[in-house]
């Protein structure tokens, strides 16, 4: 049971290249939390100096109320999962487990019953006897799961644990961790660069870009309240659309303006805006289920031409092209069928997101 | 008739046979060549092996004899009666000592160059490897000078010494692309699962590139077994390997054909031997990439 406090951490690598930069996160005993980000975000290089694997340039990681920061990896009691599973190939499934229980000199009948333990739970006994490199990408998986639960450790750090697996079986496998996790309640730290996995499984979600936190929150936070627009972007399938424009006031009332449509902000929105003094030309970012359509203009709608309509079953995705040669992506009625070039009528809904040109950073938050 | 229309003709008895015998045709063609290249590597050795069997009037024979009694008195001349026979025993002690110690140094080196951040990494490597590069000849010299100064000149250690700068490089080089076609996350699992760097290295990893040392440490006594110019000039007659002293049976009066190929022929067995008792690991250690995980 642990907290684990991460104050101002940097990673800067040879020749000053910045890895990740002023990172705080406090995460609860207990918790589920995910890093998410693409590539080269940072979100490893951080899992990686929780481990212990490489050096904290600069600030404190804490374990409770104990500075790890020059700690070697076996003393302090985290366990990795590894997208590439990284177990022993010489040893068998069992010894594979035992491993980390024989470093530790526990009795052969200790060892036996953890070991049983953790595959019972796991649901591989069967498996137990076999070499490693006769299993399968998700029994693999599982066994480098039973390697890291066996020990009980402090925080369980998860580095794409399910990325190498097909389709389904990642979702089978997304469920399994979650409730796993539930049985444990070990402290757990989830790296992904996929928003679908962090969203269904975390409790919160650190998003990272280049090196940088962008926000921390829940997954409904991240989702409905993204700080920056990256997040904004990030999350969310298919992404938010964003469109160039400039912010207006007339007779008191604040608009959004663009080549293609002008829009009246709401109350809430003008209040929140009406200490800004920055650039007038921001961001509009709208998610693809907050457009409306209709095939005859309406209050407040403005035109487009449809681009491609694209049937997904349970529901369609329209992409327009907007005056302004913004293409926007827009959820539809699953039956809703347009022609290209066709002119249809567009009303976007709440919430609307304002990002600024420069830092990107949402002015409605 | 135009090669599209050919390539669509469906397939006749006669088409079908003809391709069936132009495969087989080229299984013996591939058998052929195989069988020369066997013979073009094996019959300079025959020939050393059979002329260690035949008397000087034999050997100097301006034809072939072909047919001849063997006689064992050229092995009996030059390992017992001039006493080679310890020469073997000193190109054992060089060579194992000397890929020993390459092994101890080198292979620890290789997972260092493998896995840890060096300022200058492949600058260092290169210029390690440029060691192996460098012919004999070039370091010879230094080598006699510095060894002279050393009062090594004459000792086993002369020989040990200098076989390294080129077994010492290539253990270096091939060790480390073993290491890095083992994934880096079993070093992290080790160490988190609680082993120190040290031991992560030795109980984790090393396991995974046996067959590949076994490998390298058997090319590497190979190339010091053959070897000829240290062997030649920073030794003894009491500390001289096998292979270097070859040239003594070169005498003012003729050159003594007979004992040389006895010589040369015992001095392959062991080496042989070697190779045929590790060829699994052999064959085993030079497949990169069946050790990943």
């Amino acid at each position: 049971m642990t907290v684990l406090t991460l104050k101002n951490v940097w990673k800067i690598y040879e020749g000053n290249v910045i890895g990740v930069e002023d990172l705080s996160i406090r995460v609860e005993d207990g918790e589920l939390f995910a890093l998410l980000g693409p590539s080269g975000c940072g979100k490893s290089s951080t899992l990686r100096m929780i481990a212990g694997l490489e050096k904290i340039s600069k600030g404190e990681l804490w374990f409770d109320d104990v500075l790890v920061n020059d700690l070697e990896p076996r003393q302090r009691n985290v366990a990795m999962v590894f997208e590439n599973y990284a177990l022993y190939p010489y040893l068998s499934v069992y010894e594979n487990i035992a491993f980390p229980l024989r470093l530790r000199g526990m009795s052969q009948a200790e060892i036996d019953r953890k070991v049983r333990w953790a595959a019972d739970f796991l649901g591989i006994t069967d498996l137990l006897p076999l070499r490693v490199r006769s299993l399968s990408g998700g029994q693999m998986q599982a066994v480098g799961i039973g390697r890291a639960i066996v020990r009980q450790p402090a925080v369980l750090l998860m580095d794409e644990p399910i990325s190498h697996l097909e389709a389904r079986q990642r979702a089978r496998m997304r469920e399994e961790l979650v409730e796993l996790h539930a049985q444990l309640g070990t402290t757990t730290i989830y790296v992904t660069h996929d928003q679908v996995e962090a969203m269904a499984m975390a409790h919160r979600i650190a998003v990272m870009n280049l090196g940088k936190l962008q926000q921390v929150g829940t997954p409904k936070e991240v989702y409905n309240q993204p700080r920056t627009k990256f997040v904004g972007g990030f999350i969310g399938e298919p992404p938010m659309n964003f469109a160039n424009c400039e912010l207006s006031s007339q007779n008191g009332d604040l608009f959004v303006v663009s080549p293609s449509f002008k829009i009246k902000l709401s109350p809430q929105a003008a209040q929140k805006l009406s200490d800004y003094q920055g650039d007038r030309r921001v961001q509009l970012g709208i998610r693809p289920e907050n457009i409306s359509v209709s095939m005859t203009p309406t209050d407040d709608s403005f035109p487009a031409k449809v681009y491609v309509t694209e049937p997904q079953g349970d529901r369609t995705l329209l992409s327009v092209l907007l005056d302004s040669d913004e293409l926007f992506l827009i959820e539809v009625a699953p039956d809703f069928f347009a022609n290209p070039d066709e002119t249809v009528y567009l009303k976007f809904n709440e919430p609307i997101h304002l990002f600024d040109q420069v830092e990107e950073v949402n002015l409605l938050y | 008739m135009s090669v599209e229309a050919q390539t669509f003709r469906p397939i006749s008895p006669a088409n079908k046979a003809s391709a069936l015998s132009s495969r087989r045709l080229l299984t013996y063609v591939s058998y052929l060549l195989t069988a020369l290249l066997v013979v073009l590597f094996l019959f300079p050795w025959l020939w050393v092996l059979s002329l260690g069997f035949k008397t000087r009037a034999e050997i100097m024979s301006p034809n072939i004899v072909w047919f001849w009694t063997p006689t064992l008195n050229n092995y009996i001349e030059v390992l017992i009666n001039k006493g080679y026979w310890r020469l073997i025993i000193n190109s054992l002690i060089v060579a194992v000592s000397a890929v020993a110690l390459c092994i101890v140094i080198g292979v620890p080196t290789a997972y260092a160059f493998s896995r840890f951040p060096i300022p200058g990494k492949e600058s260092w490597f290169y210029m390690i490897l440029t060691f192996r590069m460098a012919p004999a000849v070039v370091l010879a010299l230094p080598l006699y000078v510095l060894f002279a100064r050393a009062k090594l000149l004459g000792t086993f250690g002369a020989p040990i010494l200098a076989h390294c700068t080129f077994t010492l490089p290539f253990v270096i080089w091939l060790m480390r692309s073993f290491f890095d076609d083992i994934p880096k996350e079993i070093d992290a699992a080790a160490m988190t699962d609680g082993y120190s760097r040290w031991e992560t290295f030795l109980y984790a990893i090393l396991p995974l590139v046996k067959s590949g040392i076994v490998a390298v440490a058997l090319f590497s006594i190979i190339f010091s077994w053959n070897e000829f110019l240290y062997g030649l000039i920073l030794t003894s007659d009491a500390t001289r390997p096998v292979a270097s002293q070859i040239p003594s049976l070169i005498r003012p009066h003729g050159t003594l054909w007979g004992e040389v190929c006895a010589l040369a022929t015992t001095a392959s067995l062991p080496v042989a031997f070697l190779i045929f008792a590790l060829q699994r690991q052999l064959v085993r250690g030079l497949s990169f990439g069946a050790i990943k995980g």
